[in-house]
């Protein structure tokens, strides 16, 4: 999975929920070993403070926790993870929703749009 | 953290004009910062004067609480703008030289960045394609374990792979004691690894500000952000 | 640290004067050998004649090189590209412009002390020791006129004429450096502006020459010039001394003046481009 981010809005909270996101799909298992904050800078593009913030961010909400000295590890209980990543799914809809609005469809013609695109 | 530069009522003029004008700043140790403007805003004026190149006409200049001089250089790693190295020198001869002048000099991580790039250490500065001659610059810069870094227009005029390599350079070489600041006016590809940004407009600075709280407070990238502070 | 800074100043001027001076050994040992093949024959006079033309070129370039070195080198490493490198090491303007001044004389001399080396290469044989024979009378007849028997007048005539022969060459550098400093200033053109300098200080120093030629000319019977004329016949000894301590003070000032202006244009008026 690439990690894609959009500059418009704070990095470590998009980094946040890429790695719930992660954890949710078990790309990162639980109690498995997550990449260094190097690593993540390095892989991402992103300024390391800034990972080091996204981390201590997870470890606050209990969604990973570290162990001194060797780095950071997912939480057995993935519960809090999805749910993270759930409240992004329920976002972007709402974003979707918001567009498709301004653009002048009701929901019901989105509903449409949506039954076409699947078929 | 403690202030490692500080600008108070830095002010230079160039026979009859302003280059920079008043300007206070403190930088804090551990930072990435960005100093953005437009060309003929300031940029190189400010980098020149932290490196002790031009001699403040009003205020002053420290760095890690010293004025300009020759403890500072010992501190401040800078990457000029051009290249500026000897060509007749092979890339072995121009690493022993910094070696010889730069206490803080790391030998063994210089090479290992140019055995990764595959430029061997005999071979002639001047036979170097232009894109490794910038490559090598920037490598004999972070090979310093300075605790200023300065970085003129480090990814202008380069391809964008090369930009990705000067940007995992900077990150892989990331120290929490020391600060780096890069001078560019190509926001977008470098905006995702500055902690701060500072805008200087006809040598005054408009804004200040960590990166994060820009796009809280206006929902957009530095880059949005820039061009609207620049418009015409 | 300033070893180091010496260190690298002498490695660059290596590079460029140890090649200059192997070929005049060359040139020197090839005209020697050459004078073996000594007959009457047309063709050996020819080339004997060359071989010493191209011998005095040789010795020339080899003078002209190491000052026209000490020039590019001094413009090159601090006020092109290089200056930026130049000026951040930790090192203030003050240290690297006493150290490109020294490096400078000492490669001026070294090329003199080639240039003779050469030259007894050159006419190794029965020249060369007429050649020393002639010294050596010049060397005794001047010993006589001048007292220089008397070993502390000889320890002082030898000690101030080093002193004005580096003080000499001091001053030459430094006039080239100064120019080099104040041309930079300008924002283009820089090397033309040094040398509009240079020949701008050429001209005033040449009408500065010529007043005091003609007011000295036109003193030249006042009460005052006639003492002088009696010191000097009366103490001949000291007369000298006191000329090469007016050499020296006119130079020191001089040089001083100029090394000052430099450094001050090398610290507050740094123009890179």
């Amino acid at each position: 999975m690439l990690w894609k981010l959009n500059k418009g809005r704070p990095l470590a909270e998009q980094i946040c929920e890429q790695i719930c996101l992660r954890i949710s799909t078990g790309e990162f298992a639980p109690e498995s070993k997550l990449p260094s904050v190097r690593e993540t800078a390095l892989l991402t593009g992103v300024n390391p403070n800034t990972v080091q913030r996204a981390f201590e961010m997870l470890e606050f909400k209990e969604i990973i926790y570290s162990v001194q000295g060797s780095g950071c590890y997912v939480s057995p209980d993935t519960s809090k993870a999805k749910e993270t990543v759930n409240q992004l799914f329920y976002q972007k809809t709402l974003e979707f929703f918001g567009e498709m609005h301004s653009l002048g469809l009701s929901n019901e013609e989105i509903k449409k749009y949506v039954e076409e695109w699947k078929e | 953290m403690s202030e490692i530069l500080t600008c108070s009522g830095l002010t230079k003029n160039y026979g009859g004009v302003w280059a920079l004008n008043n300007v206070n700043l403190c930088l804090d140790s551990g930072k990435i910062v960005g100093l953005l403007g437009p060309n003929g805003s300031g940029k190189t004026t400010l980098i020149k004067l932290i490196n002790g190149l031009l001699t403040p006409s009003f205020g002053s200049v420290k760095v890690d609480g010293k004025y300009i001089g020759v403890e500072t250089k010992k501190v401040v790693a800078y990457l000029p703008d051009n290249i500026y190295l000897n060509s007749w020198m092979t890339v072995e001869q121009i690493v022993e030289y910094f070696a010889d002048f730069y206490e803080d000099f790391r030998v063994e991580l210089a090479f290992e960045m140019l055995r990764r790039l595959g430029i061997s250490p005999v071979a002639k500065l001047k036979n170097l394609s232009k894109g490794n001659k910038e490559k090598v610059c920037l490598i004999l810069v972070m090979s310093r374990n300075a605790k200023l870094y300065v970085l003129d227009e480090p990814i202008a005029g380069v391809d964008p792979a090369a930009r990705d390599y000067v940007i995992s350079t900077i990150i892989n070489n990331y120290n929490p004691d020391a600060t780096v600041l890069i001078s560019t006016h190509l926001i977008y590809d470098i905006e995702q690894i500055l902690d701060e940004v500072i805008f200087l407009k006809q040598g005054n600075v408009v804004l200040h500000q960590t990166v994060d709280s820009i796009r809280e407070e206006h929902g957009k990238s530095v880059d949005e952000l820039f061009r609207e502070v620049f418009r015409w | 640290m300033v070893k180091k800074l010496f260190k690298h100043e002498i490695k660059a001027y290596l590079r460029v004067m140890l090649p200059v001076y192997i070929c005049l050994f060359g040139v020197a040992l090839l005209g020697r050998i050459i004078q073996f093949f000594e007959n009457d024959n047309t063709i050996y006079s020819l080339v004997n004649g060359s071989s010493i033309f191209v011998y005095v070129v040789a010795i020339l370039v080899c003078f002209g090189f190491s000052s026209f070195f000490s020039v590019v080198r001094f413009y090159k490493n601090l006020f092109t590209g290089e200056g930026y490198l130049t000026f951040t090491l930790p090192f203030t303007p003050t240290q690297h412009l006493i150290v490109k001044l020294l490096t400078a004389i000492l490669f001026n001399f070294l090329s003199a002390i080639v240039a003779f080396i050469s030259f007894m290469i050159f006419t190794f044989g029965d020249v060369l020791n007429e050649v020393i024979k002639a010294i050596t009378y010049l060397f005794g007849k001047a010993m006589e006129t001048f007292a220089f028997n008397e070993w502390l007048h000889t320890l002082l005539y030898s000690l101030e004429f080093s002193v004005i022969l580096f003080l000499a060459a001091s001053y030459g550098i430094l006039l080239y450096y100064v120019c080099i400093a104040i041309g930079q200033i300008s924002k283009k053109n820089k090397i033309l502006c040094a040398v509009g300098v240079y020949f701008a200080y050429y001209f005033v120093t040449q009408i500065l020459g010529t007043v005091f030629g003609i007011v000295l000319t036109s003193i030249a019977d006042s009460p005052l010039m006639e003492k002088i004329g009696d010191f000097i016949i009366v103490h001949p000894l000291a007369s000298i001394h006191i000329v090469f301590c007016a050499i020296i003070v006119v130079e020191a000032v001089i040089s001083f003046v100029l090394f000052q202006i430099t450094r001050k244009i090398m610290t507050k008026k740094l123009n890179l481009e």
